[in-house]
């Protein structure tokens, strides 16, 4: 748009100056627009810079569950299923496409992207033994495949060159021979984020050690085994790895890589790791981030806790010296090596313990603040936060943990937690914590909607702390989230929780809502009625989804209806306790154990009287007198019946007699 | 202690509100009143059961019995039976109606109402359900300190004193005299510290859950104080873990010096798992996913270029396809000589001057050339050999053919 306008510009000008003939030339030299040289993008910068203006909404959850609003899960295991569920639906489809190409051989695609056409694994048994076939097998990362195509090619007397086996060395001894673990697999997030990671032993004689023996020795591979012994360890591989470390030490210490002497401390007690440090330093060999951590895993196992502490901070005061600040996996060494909670300690002793901790982890924060950025390091990184917050829980300090919250919300951390697992622990300490100390119902209401459901999951436990919260001071707006997270979780058919829904909403002072919120709460309650009575029907076959009534809820029910004008609904929820066919067989929908509450029956009564509704107050009186064994307080209600409700002589003396034969 | 105060009350009530004998009675003997728990053991059947009732088990006793013993036996052994029964009746028609009963705060409220000028009941703990608790907390001791060790004789003496002492320091605390305690007992505190840290377990265990079960129903204040526990701040005095006071002295200052050695594909390798294991469950919006799918190959790159992928023709100038007809300038169609002068100058290019020939086939390759060069489909290097195809149809007896046709032709034409 701009471009039109400056040439318009230009040539106005210029016929301008053209009439001033003598500075023509050069005036034209002047306004030249020069249009810049066009930048060299690459294809995703475009959408990074878009990416970068999109915040994050608050009130929406996670993009990844984005969907039909009755879909999106509120607690942390329907999230997994529902996140499960998506993956497991692309994979098998992968699958089919895989398996059955020839089902997709008419697509006429233009271009024809290979991405859409997934291609299965060369089988290692069928393949041409070639070095060609295994260096790509290594590329691919397929350990096993190459494993076995090694085996064959071996087997087969097929050369390899050293620069192929190499490459297969460096693999197996990664990853121990085995696949690469579901905790590195790129694309399928879901089994990333519940795979359980499991430190397998080193795999004696396997194709790692083949290959190792028969390739010449070298300092290179002799540390590359080293750290693959430590990485995958067991008791018989530390001790060679030790063997390994020692031999090479005698040949050439100064080669031995940063990441080989930081696997061999981590394996040591903490004599040994101050020694191989030593070493490091006669070799004249830099400590990087991985020795510094690897040092502290080793002083955190030092079992006496003042000796531990005093391991650990000068450790840390090592590490500044040297220049290093830390990573955030350092931090979390540090902070799991102060934890300590041994069954005997003194109640004082163990406080003592805690403001230690805290004390480290302020100082820690205070560093990280001022960093500018946090970068991911190790996979570890992220448990920095979740033992921070561990701990701020557990000294009860908001402050704290809000200052963790906000580090770790900061644009300037890029560590992420895993959704389906850690950031709901991490979040769900906070909050709970929040439900506690926060003084204002105002300000925990927004806390509290600014993380359920999106990054805490619905929980049994987290609605009881808000209940009790709300039985302190009722908040409706709050009680209503509740009660409304409760639902989509399926908490609502809960005894428990809909006992506490119910108490909250009789306990809600309905003087002091708003017109609006009045008409919130009087269409609540005929809903979660309905929810109730729902659940109830599951007979026979559903009978696995069955939540039976009681009478003590169908009484609170009742009063509930009642106090929101529904009546007729009312009285009609409290005749079906009169019916024995609810209550009785297989079809029962109210359980036959328990009575009715008093005081929402005694209400109840109240306004049958009130309206002078005979049947009404029978009902109640039925009910009443099967909990009440006063007799005095029956028959006055009986009297006030009577008197009140106009009942016939026959009918008077129907009641009379029932309350009397009930009490003899 | 509120709640318990008010079943002391609600009992007392009872009696003056004239229930039945029995329940009267009974509210007596298990209600608030340790004292006269413990002095009325046998009731006086007449205050339980109806004179009729006392008249037939006189009567029953009589027709049964023998001698006078005998009579007496049986006439006690009756009335224990009709008390007990009596009892359970009461308990089983109340125990229901009164817990759900002080659940209720309204009632709660009333009561609370009620019992606040009559006097705090000192005994009120001894409700007969929370003896019950109690023995019950005191087997749960005994057997935790069996567990941990100590001998039977040792765990019930624990068992005895754990329970004893966590009554009445939960007493002590309802009643705010904790402070008096805490100021005025020093003797109990040495005792205390004098126990062993296992045993002293015990006793806070014990406190705990009688704390627990005692005021189970506490006010949600309370609830909430109890959830919180003690807030821990930082220590000032704490000595730095980030200053270098304190260090191993191994390396001295500044290692830039020193050699970064590393593996190379480990340190690689480790940093791509981190970086995965960083992408938490995949995208964040809408413009990430599409970060993803370009990286993947499963969306066409930005800037957005309408020739991604073309294959061969990717190198094809688009002139190359609209002036398709430059191939028929090296052919041997006929180019009529006439039809160079024909245009507007003798700049023509060949192609230009084949467009003004008039010959029939000229003219009919024209036509060809023309749709071939407004077909997006196909590639140049088959238009060509469309052309190409036609170029060697028309050869030189067909030329003469369609020469010889078309002049036919035109002397029909010029006849008519």
């Amino acid at each position: 748009m701009i471009r039109p306008r400056l040439l318009a510009l230009r040539s106005s000008k210029v016929m301008r100056r053209s009439n001033q003939s003598t500075e023509a030339p050069h005036s034209f030299n002047e306004i030249r627009q020069m249009i810049p040289t066009a930048v060299k993008r690459s294809p995703s910068d475009l959408l990074s810079a878009l990416s970068s203006t999109v915040g994050k909404d608050t009130t929406a959850p996670h993009f990844q569950f984005i969907d039909d609003p009755s879909m999106i899960p509120s607690t942390l295991v329907t999230r997994k299923s529902y996140y499960m569920a998506k993956e497991m639906g692309k994979r098998a489809a992968r699958q089919l496409a895989t398996e059955w190409p020839t089902l997709f051989a008419f697509d006429r695609d233009e271009p024809r992207l290979e991405v859409f056409r997934p291609q299965g694994n060369p089988d290692p048994l069928q393949m041409e033994p070639t070095e060609e076939s295994l260096v790509s097998l290594i590329e691919s990362r397929c350990v096993k495949d190459a494993c076995m195509l090694y085996e064959r090619m071996r087997s087969d007397g097929v050369d390899i060159s050293d620069h192929a086996k190499d490459s297969l060395f460096a693999l197996t001894s990664f990853y121990n021979n085995e696949d690469v673990p579901l905790s590195e697999v790129e694309e399928w997030h879901g089994l990333r984020n519940i795979a359980l990671i499991e430190k397998t032993p080193w795999t004696t004689a396997g194709v790692a050690d083949l290959v190792y023996e028969s390739l010449p020795p070298s300092s290179l591979r002799k540390s590359i085994l080293i750290s693959a012994l430590c990485k995958h360890s067991s008791p018989s591989s530390i001790k060679r790895a030790r063997e390994l470390y020692e031999e090479l030490k005698k040949e050439d210490k100064s080669s031995i890589p940063s990441r080989t002497y930081a696997a061999i401390i981590s394996t040591s007690t903490w004599r040994n790791a101050i020694e191989i440090l030593s070493t490091m330093k006669d070799a004249g060999v830099r400590p990087e981030e991985s020795v510094w951590n690897a040092l502290m895993q080793s002083a955190s196992k030092i079992p006496v806790y003042k000796d531990r502490m005093n391991a650990l901070r000068s450790t840390m005061g090592e590490m500044i010296t040297c220049g290093e600040k830390g990573s955030l996996s350092v931090f979390n060494s540090l902070l799991t090596g102060l934890e300590d909670d041994k069954e005997g300690d003194k109640e004082a002793d163990k406080e003592k313990k805690i403001v230690n901790s805290i004390s480290v982890l302020v100082e820690i924060l205070n560093e990280l603040e001022k960093i500018e950025s946090i970068e991911i390091v190790t996979s570890n990184d992220s448990n920095f936060f979740c033992s921070a917050m561990y701990i701020a829980r557990k000294a009860g300090n908001l402050p704290l943990a809000r200052r963790i919250v906000s580090l770790y919300e900061s644009k300037k951390n890029t560590v992420k937690l895993m959704s389906l697992s850690n950031e709901g622990a991490f979040y769900s300490s906070f909050l709970l914590l929040c439900s506690i100390q926060v003084q204002s119902i105002d300000e925990f209401y927004k806390m509290y909607i600014y993380h359920v459901p999106r990054v805490v999951g619905v929980s049994k436990g987290l609605c009881q702390t808000v209940f009790t919260r709300l039985e302190a001071t009722p908040h409706w707006p709050l009680l209503h989230r509740l009660i409304d997270d409760c639902i989509s979780s399926r908490l609502i058919t809960d005894i428990y929780i809909s006992n506490s829904i119910r108490i909250a909403l009789i306990n809600t002072p309905l003087q002091s809502l708003s017109p609006s919120e009045r008409d919130d709460y009087s269409s609540l309650i005929p809903r979660l009625v309905s929810i109730w009575i729902e659940f109830s029907r599951f007979t026979g076959h559903m009978q696995r989804l069955q939540t039976k009534l009681s009478p003590f809820s169908i009484s609170e029910c009742s009063l509930l209806l009642m106090r929101v004008g529904e009546r007729e609904k009312a009285w009609h929820l409290l005749e079906m306790l009169c019916e024995e066919g609810n209550t009785h067989g297989e079809d029962a929908t109210i359980s036959a154990q328990g009575t009715v509450k008093a005081a929402s029956m005694n209400e109840l009564l109240d306004d049958a009287i009130r309206r002078g509704h005979a049947e009404n107050a029978a009902t109640c009186i039925q009910l009443i007198s099967s909990t009440d064994v006063n007799k005095q307080r029956l028959e006055q209600m009986t009297n006030t019946v009577i008197s009140r409700c106009g009942l016939t002589t026959v009918q008077a003396r129907i009641v009379s007699t029932f309350v009397r034969l009930r009490e003899e | 202690s509120m709640l318990l105060r008010t079943i002391g009350g609600l009992v007392r009530s009872g009696l003056s509100n004239g229930g039945r004998r029995g329940v009267r009675a009974l509210s007596v003997q298990t209600g608030g009143d340790g004292k006269e728990d413990h002095g009325k053991k046998d009731v006086n059947p007449k205050e339980v059961l109806d004179e009729e009732i006392l008249k037939a088990v006189d009567d029953v006793a009589n027709e049964l019995g023998g001698d006078k013993e005998k009579k007496k036996g049986l006439r006690t052994s009756l009335l224990s039976r009709l008390i007990s029964h009596e009892k359970e009746t009461f308990q089983s028609a109340t125990v229901d109606h009164t817990s759900e009963m002080f659940s209720d705060p309204g009632v709660l409220a009333v009561l609370k109402e009620a019992a606040a000028p009559t006097k705090p009941l000192p005994n009120a703990i001894h409700d007969r359900k929370a003896k019950r608790g109690l023995v019950l907390l005191r087997k749960e001791v005994f057997y935790q300190a069996v567990q941990s060790g100590y001998s039977a004789e040792d765990a019930q003496r624990i068992s005895m004193e754990a329970v004893e002492e966590a009554e009445k320091r939960v007493e002590e605390k309802r009643d705010g005299e904790i402070e008096k305690r805490k100021s005025g007992d020093i003797e109990k505190k040495v005792i205390m510290e004098k126990r062993e840290e296992k045993e002293q377990k015990l006793f806070d265990m014990a406190y705990d859950l009688a704390q627990k079960m005692l005021y189970g129903d506490d006010a949600p204040e309370q609830k909430l104080a109890a959830l919180a526990s003690k807030v821990l701040e930082a220590d000032p005095s704490f000595p730095s873990f980030f200053d270098t006071k304190t260090r191993l002295n191994i390396f001295k200052g500044d290692i830039s010096q020193l050699e970064t050695r590393r593996i190379g594909f480990w340190e690689e390798w480790e940093e791509r798992a981190a970086k995965t294991w960083n992408q938490s469950i995949g995208p964040e919006n809408a413009f990430e996913e599409q970060i993803l799918w370009t990286k993947k190959g499963a969306q066409w790159p930005y800037p957005i270029n309408n020739e991604y992928l073309l294959g061969q023709e990717e190198k094809v100038p688009f002139f190359e396809h609209i002036f398709v007809d430059r191939r028929l300038a090296s052919s041997n169609l006929p180019k009529e000589e006439t039809s160079l002068g024909r245009g507007s100058g003798s700049s023509y290019s060949v192609s230009k001057g084949l467009i003004d020939t008039d010959g029939p086939i000229a003219h009919f390759m024209h036509l060809v050339a023309v749709g071939l060069s407004k077909n997006p489909h196909m590639t140049v290097e088959k238009k060509q050999r469309h052309i190409d195809w036609f170029i060697s149809f028309f050869n030189v007896e067909k030329q003469k053919l369609v020469h010889k046709l078309h002049e036919q032709e035109q002397a029909a034409a010029a006849a008519s």
